[in-house]
């Protein structure tokens, strides 16, 4: 059996990560992957993203899905000391919200 | 050099307000990024030329790029010949909110001017970007010029500032209008700047926001010994190292402006501020794989 995998790579050129436009850029492309694939890996390059661009398409997708489908369905690699710290809270606090 | 206060900024406020009315102008004898945004802001909003910064406010303006950012002329025949001994980056005009990523880019160079580590610019160009995004998302400017920001380091004081202005409908009414009634009944009753800058706390909740920008702001400031002040109509809010003040004043801006003042000795970083969040129950690093 083979799995089906998309990648987003934060790293390549243009790649905008400041705000909540473009986290909703990227929730939508996700999205639309997870329809057509089993795993969506996202680079993050080592960059630093900020809080409302994790919230909108990390947080979002979470929020949408759940975490235990969000930790099945997306793998995030490259992501830098400070960014992970970010995500952490983001990806728990939109995991709670989803419980709700 | 001593750090920007409330007194300087709302008796500034005070003489832009009289300089609009045609009134005696007072100026400071010391310019800072603060002031050349809220004279461009002033300056653009109003039509007519009753506002004439004074010789020494001109040329920095001129040399900060004011007129351009706001679409004028230079009235004045003052204008910058010398190199300035601190560095600057000139004022950035905020016009779309796909330039937020590229503006907050350029402002946070300052860092690199100032030779701070790369954590610490990178921890203020995030900081940045939340508050141009704040300006797009909550400002409700109708103008094509959305906000005016600039930035400053005096290499002798080690001190850098970072200002950011919109003309929009201010804090205040921006959390009268929030949809969700906890933020919209807890704001009543608090000093809007300060309650903004609480993690947690927008007025769009409900669509998804979830009030990182200021609180962010404030507690980088906060870290470095720095300053974060937030003016908003009639409120302020001054953070200056572990100290916190608020109040209301007679004098009135018509919008937000945010003055990020820091000690470019020190760090910024975020990861530590992202690290002292609260831990929401139930989940453990070991549920994360990345």
């Amino acid at each position: 059996m083979t799995t089906s995998i998309f990648k987003f790579d934060l790293g390549v050129l243009g790649a905008k990560i400041a705000t909540r436009q473009d986290g909703k850029v990227l929730f939508d492309d996700v999205n639309a992957a997870l329809l057509r694939y089993d795993l969506v890996e996202i680079d993050f390059a080592l960059r630093n993203v900020t809080p409302s661009f994790a919230d909108e398409c990390i947080g979002g997708v979470v929020k949408l899905h759940g975490f235990a489908y969000f930790k099945s369905h997306i793998k995030l690699i490259n992501v830098s000391d400070d960014a992970r710290s970010l995500l952490k809270h983001v990806i728990s606090r939109r995991a709670e919200q989803s419980l709700a | 050099m001593t750090p920007t206060n409330i007194t300087d900024i709302t008796n500034w406020i005070q003489s832009l307000n009289d300089g609009l009315l045609g009134h005696s102008f007072a100026a400071p004898s010391f310019v800072r990024p603060y002031h050349l945004v809220t004279a461009a802001l002033a300056l653009r909003a109003t039509k007519s030329n009753l506002l004439t910064l004074p010789e020494h406010v001109a040329t920095y303006a001129d040399r900060m790029g004011l007129w351009s950012a706001i679409g004028r002329h230079n009235p004045s025949f003052a204008s910058a010949t010398r190199d300035p001994l601190a560095r600057f980056l000139p004022i950035e005009p905020l016009k779309s909110r796909d330039a937020v990523h590229e503006c907050a880019n350029r402002l946070s160079e300052i860092a690199i001017h100032a030779n701070m580590s790369e954590a610490s610019h990178s921890s203020l160009d995030v900081a940045i970007a939340e508050i141009l995004d704040n300006c797009f998302a909550h400002g409700g400017v109708t103008d094509e010029l959305t906000g005016i920001a600039c930035a400053q380091f005096w290499r002798n004081g080690n001190l850098a500032q970072i200002a950011i202005g919109d003309s929009g409908l201010g804090i205040r009414a921006t959390l009268d209008a929030a949809e969700t009634p906890d933020v919209r009944l807890e704001g009543k009753s608090a000093n809007a700047c300060a309650f903004a800058t609480e993690l947690g706390v927008s007025s769009k909740l409900n669509k998804g926001h979830a009030g990182y920008g200021l609180a962010l702001a404030r507690q980088l400031m906060r870290q470095n010994g720095g300053t974060l002040v937030v003016y908003s109509g009639s409120e302020w809010c001054i953070g200056a190292g572990e100290a916190f003040n608020m109040g209301d004043q007679s004098t009135h801006w018509q919008g937000s402006l945010v003055v990020l003042e820091f000690n470019t000795a020190g760090r910024l970083s975020t990861q530590e501020i992202y690290g002292a969040w609260p831990p929401v129950k139930g989940y453990e690093n070991d549920d994360f794989d990345f």
